[in-house]
């Protein structure tokens, strides 16, 4: 799993996961200077057959910080209004750049994705129950 | 038309806004975190039309608004404008959506089949009245054996390939926004696919029902396919380089395809929104499909189509005539009338 798999894992992470491990790593990663946190929109393109069009925009937190300490920056965003889930994303990252707690947060991660894969598998195959098949008479 | 400054009336107008926001009682976190995991098809329709995917503010619009829809997509799109543009995701595309209803009214065997999904067709539609009086738990969903795929090849392309369908139309450079530019006639296929996606979803129904009906002589278009299901939204990383997930949302898309002359390729019709909302791209693919053709029927004017839909535009006109329009309607009554010592008074 490389470092932008395992942050698009982290996105789906109960915020307060996030922020519990983005807490206890805050020691080793001393102080943080924010560059940018803010609420905004992401336009969301949709390419159909040659043409590509705005569908719409989605409502977009993102926290861009940098550590001084160990002279790496973190970004983080998620769908919807919570900058706190992105701050602690942000931190996160900046902490897999500086190779700081790169086990437990890989361990979140992985943990994350055997969650929610079981979860989807699992609706596929509710969804595998309504294949229709039908016979023209 | 005339208009003319009203002076007065601030103690109505706030003790009507108090009376209105009373009416609707208290508004809770709790409650809105019911209206988004109890009603996702109104939630998605509002925030289709009001072209912002977020659905906390969407039910917060929906609450504060006691369920009118055109105030809500009001308020949400008032919303949007305050916020800035960060990056732009990664273009969404139908061969990257995770499907959980797929179906084609023209083929019963199109490649990797048919799943209904979540849907109603085909069942009774009867209330449940027994809910009135007791909590009501649905039966847990029949699993299969095996998961259903998450991606579906192209039923247009399969079509395209057996040279069923006409090539696809040129490809416009660049990626106009709506949100930024004024809608001009003839306008480029991404302005009319975006105006579509937005579009009211009564609006779109009424103006694709007139083209199915009785304009439609000997002309009958087919769902070819239509699917809904969950997009991944891709933001590049800054640092990094590369993109990363952040969530999902839902969207719907409808294909159709009717006969362009005897013996010619079929042409198609498309149509995508924000949510799942699947008569109001049914009624949009048609639309598109039907203003590619030349005869003067309103549903074929993209100028007549895309302007009248436009929910915030359309409700806001219409409702405008409740405002005072003293000038107007005296100017009007003294040309009617043509008697002005008899409405001196008025």
């Amino acid at each position: 799993m490389d470092d932008l798999e395992v942050l698009s894992w982290l996105t789906r992470a109960e915020a307060r996961a996030l922020r519990a491990l983005a807490r206890r790593l805050r020691p080793q990663l001393g102080a943080a200077r924010l560059l940018r946190r803010r609420v905004g929109l992401a336009l969301l393109p949709y390419q159909a057959e040659g043409t590509r069009f705005v569908l719409g925009e989605a409502l977009v937190s993102e926290v861009w910080l940098r550590l001084p300490r160990h002279r790496v920056e973190g970004y983080g965003a998620v769908l919807g209004e919570d900058l706190g889930k992105a701050q602690a994303l942000a931190l996160l990252d900046a902490a897999l750049a500086a190779g700081v707690g790169r086990g437990e947060i890989l361990a979140l991660a992985e943990g994350v994705r055997q969650g929610w894969q079981a979860a989807r598998a699992r609706l596929l195959r509710q969804v595998e129950a309504t294949r229709l098949e039908v016979e023209t008479l | 038309m005339s208009y003319v400054t009203a002076r007065g009336g601030e103690e109505a107008i706030r003790a009507a806004e108090a009376l209105y926001r009373s009416l609707l009682g208290r508004l809770t976190p709790a409650f809105h975190e019911q209206l988004e995991a109890r009603l996702p098809y109104l939630l998605d329709r509002l925030m289709g039309e009001g072209g912002v995917w977020a659905p906390r503010l969407a039910a917060l619009a929906l609450a504060q608004t006691g369920g009118d829809l055109y105030e809500g997509v009001l308020l949400l799109r008032a919303y949007r404008t305050t916020l800035p543009r960060l990056s732009p995701a990664l273009a969404l595309s139908r061969e990257e959506l995770c499907l959980l209803r797929r179906i084609s009214a023209a083929f019963k065997a199109i490649p990797e089949g048919q799943v209904l999904g979540p849907t109603l067709d085909y069942s009774q539609r009867l209330l449940r009245l027994e809910a009135l009086y007791r909590a009501e738990a649905p039966p847990p969903p029949p699993e299969a054996a095996r998961p259903a795929p998450e991606r579906y090849p192209s039923v247009s392309g399969w079509l395209r390939r057996k040279g069923l369908l006409q090539a696809p139309r040129e490809a416009a450079e660049g990626l106009p926004d709506l949100t930024t530019e004024p809608l001009r006639f003839p306008a480029p296929r991404p302005l009319a696919l975006q105006a579509l996606a937005r579009a009211d979803t009564g609006g779109l129904l009424a103006l694709g029902y007139s083209g199915m009906r009785a304009y439609n002589a000997h002309y009958h278009p087919t769902v070819s396919e239509l699917g809904l299901g969950y997009a991944e939204v891709r933001l590049p990383h800054p640092v990094r380089g590369g993109a990363f997930a952040i969530g999902e949302v839902r969207l719907s898309f409808a294909e159709v395809v009717a006969p362009a002359q005897p013996g010619e390729p079929y042409r198609l019709g498309f149509a995508a929104t924000l949510g799942w909302n699947e008569v109001k791209v049914i009624a949009a693919a048609l639309l598109e499909l039907e203003m590619q053709r030349e005869e003067p029927h309103p549903a074929r004017s993209q100028e007549f189509v895309l302007l009248h839909t436009d929910p915030v535009e359309a409700s806001g006109f219409a409702l405008h005539y409740k405002l005072p329009h003293y000038v107007t309607f005296l100017s009007n009554l003294l040309a009617h009338q043509g008697q002005p010592e008899e409405v001196e008074d008025a």
